[in-house]
């Protein structure tokens, strides 16, 4: 009973993961390339298509693809000794450095207690009475909680989507969506594509 | 008079400097993300079940390299997430952070 309730967790944590799209009558085993099409620029930032594209370059080649740039327009990405060719084309749906978090908080001053203790003591020379006192006194603070205020930071968002199409037909075979955040919006948008290479490399393998 | 406005001024720096949010927020502006991390942990113990400060963990560890514990934190975010949107975000960092485990 635990078992197939894991194993039904499991699959319905992986399905609503994996929000890919793809045609399953298609053969992903014969294909040469996949050509990267110009990626158009998010109205946030100018030249964000060209460091997205960059980026995505890196990534094919960071996960073992032979990439190949003797046209910089449009880079190649070799994939096999098959015969079709795919066009892999990307939007860039969402791209801010400065998305900003709120955390509220409270601040608790749990308080303290504080202990005096006064000793003295008094011996005359000569006798061996002597005399002694002590007094200690309490002070407790029973503390208190503020609440109300909030700090701010700001992280990045990138968001993008991925369309592969077969260059001869003109039919979608695979797309997805991705997005990622981060506090550094290079690293962000490296980790958001990499998501996707390394989806896309499954479709090959 | 004086002496109350000078207890209200003193408590209120005191306030602030014995915060380790605030004192995590501003190090993480300045960039210096190792730093915050240190008042993050210190904040946790305030407020264990703050899905917020684990977030910021696990946002801080993944922007210096350390995927397992930022793994770690996001993991905990999503526990005490108590929202979709949250949820959401913790899980695309688990799985992306699982994957290059």
């Amino acid at each position: 009973m635990n078992k197939s309730y894991l194993i039904f967790v499991f699959f319905l944590t992986f399905s609503c993961w994996s929000g890919q799209a793809i045609n399953t009558t298609y053969n992903f085993n014969n294909i040469q390339s996949l050509e990267i099409e110009s990626i158009e620029d998010h109205s946030n930032l100018p030249s964000s298509g060209e460091m997205v594209r960059s980026i995505l370059t890196h990534n094919f080649l960071k996960y073992g693809f032979d990439v190949i740039e003797t046209d910089i327009d449009a880079p190649l990405i070799d994939i096999g000794s098959g015969e079709q060719n795919l066009k892999l084309s990307c939007i860039i749906t969402e791209l801010t450095d400065s998305d900003v978090i709120v955390i509220p908080y409270r601040y608790e001053d749990r308080g303290y207690t504080k202990t005096t203790l006064n000793q003295t003591s008094e011996t005359e020379k000569g006798k061996e009475d002597s005399e002694s006192s002590a007094t200690s006194s309490t002070e407790t603070h029973s503390g208190g909680i503020t609440q109300g205020s909030r700090i701010e930071y700001t992280q990045s968002r990138v968001g993008v989507i991925l369309k592969i199409h077969d260059k001869n037909s003109g039919s979608l075979v695979w797309s997805n969506s991705f997005w990622y955040s981060g506090l550094e919006l290079q690293k962000t948008i490296d980790i958001c594509l990499k998501n996707g290479v390394l989806q896309i490399r499954k479709l090959f393998s | 008079m004086k002496k109350l406005i000078f207890i209200s001024i003193f408590s209120l720096l005191y306030a602030i400097e014995h915060q380790p949010l605030v004192k995590a927020s501003a190090a993480l502006k300045a960039g210096m993300y190792k730093e915050a991390l240190r008042h993050v942990t210190d904040a946790q113990k305030d407020a264990p079940t703050n899905s917020d400060v684990y977030r910021m963990q696990g946002l801080l560890h993944e922007a210096i390299d350390e995927p397992e514990q930022a793994l770690r934190a996001w993991k905990r975010c999503l526990k005490f997430s108590k929202t979709q949107e949250m949820k959401n975000e913790a899980n695309i960092h688990i799985q992306s952070l699982s994957e290059g485990l």
